[in-house]
């Protein structure tokens, strides 16, 4: 069962009262009773603050509850005219919102939300809802007590028009017998089962042992000096406090002087109950006022109080009478309403209307031993039999025993199109009164809340099934058999998250039409619209061109590549290629062959082709790259088998007068049956060759054709008339309706299958189902259908057509002839779940990966990053995980992020450019990915990042490294400030995704120190970068090399420095490392590959002046990725010389080219390297002279560190890398 | 890239390419540069004052600014939206 549970109750200032404790404890349990269900807790997005913290609660991993959010109208000044226009629209969109989760129960947990604040609750007529309509309601205390609790006009109008809607519920929960029986006895629900589900306690209300110092703090904390007696609640008049504080000091003089009265709760009036106080004669410190105090406070003061008091007047259930029972309070009560019920100790009660009883209550509990020893034993008795989990699995009983609504107007219309949907939302909203004044902004407004209650990843799709023939004629073909069997399966079981509509289009019209009539007559229940009307379709949906109609296909061409460009998925059904494959066998002036030609052609120009067998599948694959289709490589073939249930019972009755002598001359001699028209193709003529040839020889057999005339069979037909065995042992049979047709196969004894070529070879299984043996020609097809359950010929390996009739009667007189029972046939509910399998696996994903990468888009400065956002990005464009579509996004001024439709399109040199780049929508369940580094354009969103998460979305930023803020020396002033916001960003979104360990760690321990620790679900993860230079996208963007490699190629040791020129690089050191080196008479080549950064000036100017420059110093500036590749190739050496990375991309380059490293010892380059690099430590010139010069010492002798030892991954490798650290993707 | 021609691309007022190419030039005539940046600087306070009165860009006539807000919408929104207010005529028509 699908359930939907309204949880506004937890959104509003209920949160903090009690319906919200309620709500949020009974949810909590019901989750873990719940499991066999699918329940979609549904938030009002108008309470932003709160929906994280239902998502974090709720929606865990595994976990059948589901949050979702909704949006409302902007809200306007309450009590006016605008007011009721944007809660009318309001109330629409919730309503369409709930529709379209299609649950089959609806619970509002809170009926009475929505007074002064944002909330909706709405209860729509039974006949206007798919879905059983449940409410929790906890009391009538306004309805019973409305001089006290209406006075408010407006409120009271407010109350009652919900009492009202009351009306129209089709089972109300209250939460306790009480309740149950007052809300039967008024009248307020009609129709409706009335049941009590009780409720529970939170575990923390329990018998606590406090020492003296916790004690002290407590009573320290709220200002308590002495034993004190317990109220906790509120202090509206039914709570009944003034006659409390009046009992409370009328008690005798010592326990007056003995004991304080405490109460806990928010008292606005607090002045006017301290009067009271002070009238009746007690001071100050006889009571205390404790505000706020947190559930552990309430739980330590339950357990410390003498004993808790509710003198309530009226209550719905009284759960601080169960905490207080639970804690091992003494309690005493109103006799009254519920808490009579939760007491259940008539010792423990008085009349609340009495204050002298009160007063002796009192007493009595704060002064007799045993009569507070009797009620703290009966009260952890009675709490016992009230837990969540109880009233969890009572909320269970009630929803699934409630009848399921009869059908309705709406449940007909949630089985018809999203399409209306938003038809009928939007012309519903139209008609509100005062939404036609709306200004543009407002309607805008509306309209985005209409989008995200309804994405378009989440609506029910369309598979447009096309039967154009069949709807204009059915004229009784094979395909038209077959396309009415499976048009009536998949309208009748569509596949998943589809609707299934008929379409037909004809040669002179514009697109295709709605089937609507002859869905009407094939189905003939009138569910489809009367009239036919043009079809309206959205990306996702899926074309199906299922019936075979040359002409019309042609004629539609374009309007099939329009819908293909509009995202529209179009596949056609493929029977055969024979008027292909055997031109000669058509009437040459039908020009049948280069009809299903040019149909072919069409066909396969589009997404994917299913052929109604392998056979069909592989001859489309041969013709396509014979032919050589442009779509030969790119289209996808898939293939299915029909099925063949047809109905075996006759549906045209009636033999002719002479059927039993003609059943009883075929018993007479083994028959062998030809099915089928009379037609070239169906190797009639060689049947009739060898016939003739083995009834020359004597032989006696039957050869029985049955079928009618086709085409090009004249000299066939005259030659079967004058036959001189005509109806002595051949017999020619037409017009034979089904009764007829049954019998005779029950009278043969071979099916002769002789046909030339066929897309599937239903006639072999027809035979199979009704036990005839089949003799068939030796073509894939047959092989394919009938197996090893046929005999076959023709074929080089096996005999000419009369030798295998010879010897298929020898061995049937042996009954040693293959036998048909055991071959496999399909239902045709089996057949579509075949094409429904297809379908739905290689549907557009609706989810999507959204990878952001707007400091590419905007300008590809070939950063490290830039390699590792450009080399992911394509591994993921070509591979993206299962179930999701892979968008690349970008930034953008006017709204946060646009697709960045036009860059993939360059990306993939594919010559396609929009207008505009769209702005993106999103869903609940997309993953958004910041795979680029862009500080502040991140920083700039945070705000955005929180409404996707809102909304359902997970929001990861890959982490490249902490640099700025853990080294802010080697960066421009102003930097680290820079990047303290992003960080701060990222770290309050979904799990951070750092390209190494030291990365992750070095995150984890800043957010600490930030106080922003990351939680156990939201921990940084690593992933490991790739190296290979074949990734998609590398050379993309390739330029041309400003600098001449080849000539550094001067045979002395190169050694290779990879990376932007900035001070944290360390190109300083090894420069002067590199001076000291030639002045020692080492002759050694530098080469610096890289851009220029930042605080680099100096460094360039070394560089360009040096005097070795161009001769064994060489400055490669902005080569591209394809000469650094070839870079790496002719070095001897790289040197990682940075002070701080976040991985060290050029050491896996190296190391993947063999190169050796010498590398600074940090901690990132060693989880890198580990023992494949020669490491140095110091910061001085002379430090890393010495490293060199006792490098090249080991590497002359060959025993220097070898790369080879590092473990490098493929981009791909990477790419998968990263995915398996997104928890909420599927495990691959 | 400079702050200008970020403000540029942002504003989708030019490509990246382009600007490029164009502020490569635009660093070396200062007087163009500093005149370039002085209105941008005006416009973005106007922006910013705009905003925080709850308007929306004030720089751009009436019309516009509602068409810009317009394209904030996606395509499906935007489909929404003429729905919208095509109920919304047929309902003013009937009306009258």
């Amino acid at each position: 069962m699908r359930i939907a549970i309204d949880i506004q109750g937890m959104q509003t200032e209920s949160r903090f009262r009690g319906i919200g404790r309620y709500i949020g404890s009974l949810l909590d349990a019901f989750s873990e009773v719940s499991k066999n269900h699918e329940v979609f807790l549904v938030a009002n997005a108008s309470f932003p603050e709160s929906v994280m913290e239902l998502r974090d609660r709720f929606s865990r991993p595994n976990s059948n509850f589901h949050v979702v959010q909704w949006h409302r109208t902007e809200t306007a000044d309450h009590h006016t005219a605008e007011a009721e226009v944007t809660s009318a629209t309001s109330r629409s969109l919730f309503l369409a919102f709930i529709d379209e989760l299609k649950p089959d129960l609806f619970l509002c947990s809170s009926i009475f939300e929505g007074y002064l604040n944002a909330a909706i609750t709405a209860v729509p007529k039974r006949n206007e809802r798919s879905y059983v309509y449940a409410a929790i309601v906890y009391d009538l205390i306004p309805y019973r007590m409305a001089s006290v609790y209406l006075q408010d006009e407006n409120y009271a109008v407010f109350y009652r028009k919900k009492l009202a809607e009351l009306h129209n519920i089709d089972l109300c929960l209250t939460i306790s017998q009480f309740s149950a029986s007052d809300i039967i006895e008024s009248k307020i629900v009609v129709d409706s089962s009335v049941a009590n589900i009780s409720a529970g306690r939170d575990a923390c209300f329990q018998p606590i042992r406090l020492d003296e110092n916790q004690a002290e703090r407590l009573f320290k904390k709220f200002h308590i000096t002495k034993p004190y007696l317990l109220y906790v609640g509120g202090s509206d008049a039914r709570k009944n406090l003034p006659r409390l504080i009046n009992a409370f000091a009328t008690i005798d003089s010592e326990s007056l002087s003995t004991f304080q009265l405490a109460i806990v709760g928010k008292i606005p009036n607090g002045d006017e109950l301290m009067q009271i106080a002070s009238d009746a004669g007690l001071i100050e410190d006889h009571i205390r006022l404790l505000s706020h105090v947190t559930d552990d406070e309430l739980a330590h003061l339950y357990n410390k109080s003498r004993a808790v008091i509710a003198p309530s007047l009226y209550e719905g259930f009284g759960l601080t009478v169960l905490e207080a029972m639970a804690c091992g309070t003494p309690v005493i009560c109103s006799n009254t309403t519920s808490l009579k019920e939760v007491v259940d100790n008539p010792m423990a009660t008085f009349d609340p209307l009495d204050k002298d009883e009160m007063a002796v209550r009192i007493s009595k509990v704060l002064n007799d031993q045993s009569y507070r020893a009797a009620l703290i034993k009966a009260g952890l008795e009675s709490a016992k039999s009230f837990t969540w989990k109880v009233a969890a699995n009572h909320l269970l009983e009630e929803l699934e025993a409630a009848p399921p609504l009869k059908n309705s107007v709406r449940a007909i219309k949630n089985q018809r199109a999203f399409k209306e949907t938003i038809d009928t939302l939007t012309t519903e909203i139209a008609k509100i009164s005062g939404v036609q004044d709306w200004d543009r902004g407002k309607l805008l407004s509306l309209a985005r809340s209409i989008e995200h209650n309804h994405p378009l990843s989440s609506r029910t799709r369309t598979l447009f099934v096309d039967i154009s023939e069949l709807c204009q004629r059915d004229s009784g073909t094979g395909v038209q058999r077959v396309v009415r069997s499976l048009l009536r399966e998949l309208v009748e079981s569509p596949p998943q998250g589809y609707i299934v509509e008929p379409v037909y289009s004809t040669v002179d019209s514009e697109g295709y039409q709605y089937a609507h009539q002859y869905g009407n007559t094939l189905f003939g229940d009138n569910s489809y619209p009367s009239s036919d009307s043009p079809i309206e379709y959205e990306s996702g949906d899926i074309f199906l061109g299922l019936d075979l109609q040359h002409h019309v296909i042609a004629a539609q061409a374009n309007t099939l590549k329009f819908l293909q460009t509009a995202g529209v998925q179009i596949w056609f059904v493929v029977y055969d290629l024979l008027p292909i494959q055997f031109p000669d066998f058509w009437n040459p002036q039908a020009n049948v062959s280069k009809m299903h030609q040019d149909w072919l052609e069409v066909a396969a120009s589009f997404s994917g082709v299913l052929c109604i067998s392998g056979t069909v599948a592989d001859e489309l694959s041969q013709w396509l790259t014979a032919t050589e289709h442009p779509n030969s490589k790119d289209l996808n073939i898939q293939s299915f088998h029909l099925g063949s249930d047809f109905e075996l019972s006759p549906r045209t009755r009636g033999v002719p007068r002479d059927a039993e002598a003609m059943l009883a001359r075929l018993r007479s001699a083994p028959s062998f049956l030809m099915v089928g028209t009379i037609e070239p193709r169906k190797g009639h003529s060689e049947a009739l060759d060898a016939a003739e040839q083995l009834w020359k020889e004597g032989r006696v057999f039957n050869l029985v054709i049955v079928g009618s005339r086709g085409w090009l069979v004249d000299a066939l037909l005259e030659r079967l008339d004058n036959n001189p065995q005509l109806n002595a042992q051949l017999f020619l049979l037409s017009g034979v309706n089904d009764e007829y047709l049954g019998k005779i196969y029950d009278h043969c004894d071979c099916l002769l299958a002789a046909s030339y070529g066929e897309g599937f070879g239903l006639p072999l299984i027809e035979a199979a189902r009704r036990g005839l043996p089949i003799l068939c020609r030796d073509i894939p097809v047959f092989r394919e259908v009938a197996r090893e359950f046929a005999c076959y010929f023709g074929s080089e390996a096996t005999n000419s057509l009369d030798v295998a009739i010879k010897c298929w009667l020898e061995a049937y007189a042996k009954n040693s002839h293959p036998k048909s029972d055991g071959l496999p046939w399909l239902s045709w509910e089996q057949s579509a779940d075949a094409v429904r399998a297809v379908l739905l696996k290689h549907e557009i994903p609706r989810k999507q990966l959204l990878i952001d990468i707007s400091e590419l888009v905007k300008h590809d400065a070939k950063t490290g990053i830039q390699r590792v956002v450009r080399n992911v990005l394509g591994e993921l464009l070509a591979n993206p995980p299962s179930g999701y579509k892979v968008t690349a996004v970008y930034a953008c001024s006017e709204f946060p992020y646009r697709y960045a439709t036009n860059y993939i399109s360059s990306f993939f040199q594919r010559g396609e450019h929009l207008a505009t780049d769209d702005y993106i929508n999103f869903a609940s369940g997309d993953i958004f990915l910041g795979l680029d580094l862009q500080p502040q354009i991140v920083a700039q969103n945070r705000g955005f990042y929180q409404k996707l998460r809102r909304q359902g979305v997970k929001v990861h930023f890959v982490v490249y490294d902490l640099l700025p803020v853990l080294s802010p020396q080697y960066f421009p002033e102003g930097s680290p400030e820079a990047f303290v916001p992003w960080l701060e960003t990222v770290v309050e979104n979904d799990s951070p995704l750092c390209i190494s360990q030291a990365v992750a760690t070095e995150l984890e321990d800043w957010a600490i120190g930030k106080n922003t620790a990351l939680s156990e679900s939201r921990s940084a993860k690593y992933f490991s970068l790739g190296a290979d230079f074949s990734g998609g996208g590398v050379n993309a963007f390739a330029e041309q090399p400003l600098y001449d490699i080849n000539k550094t190629s001067t045979g002395k040791p190169r050694f290779l420095m990879v990376g932007t020129l900035e001070p944290r690089k360390g190109h300083v050191q090894v420069l002067e490392a590199f001076d000291l080196l030639w002045a020692n008479g080492v002759d050694v080549d530098l080469m610096i590959v890289g851009k220029k950064g930042w605080m680099a000036d100096s460094l360039c100017h070394r560089l360009l002046d040096h005097s070795e420059a161009g001769e064994r110093l060489f400055w490669l500036e902005g080569i591209s990725d394809a000469d650094l590749n070839d870079t790496y190739g002719i070095a001897t050496c790289l040197i990682a010389a940075s002070y701080g990375e976040g991985f060290g991309l050029p050491l896996i380059e190296a190391a993947q080219k063999g190169l050796p490293i010498i590398a600074r010892k940090l901690p990132v380059f060693e989880e890198v390297s580990q023992m494949g690099a020669y490491y140095f430590e110091g910061s001085a010139p002379q430090d890393l002279f010495m490293a060199i010069t006792r490098w090249l010492q080991l590497y002359h002798k060959g025993s220097h560190p070898k790369s080879n030892t590092i473990q490098c991954v493929s981009w791909a490798e990477s790419a998968r890398s990263l995915l398996s650290q997104i928890d909420s993707l599927p495990l691959r | 890239m400079s702050l200008l021609s970020n403000r540029l691309i942002n504003w989708g007022m030019t490509k990246p390419r382009l600007v490029n190419s164009v502020h490569s030039l635009v660093d070396f005539i200062p007087p163009l540069r500093l005149a370039i940046e002085r209105r941008v600087s005006t416009v973005m306070d106007e922006n910013n004052k705009a905003n925080e009165a709850g308007n929306s860009i004030t720089h751009t006539k009436e019309d516009s600014t509602a068409a810009l807000r317009d394209t904030t919408l996606t395509p499906f929104g935007k489909r929404i939206y003429a729905k919208l207010n095509a109920g919304i005529e047929i309902n003013n028509k009937g009306s009258l």
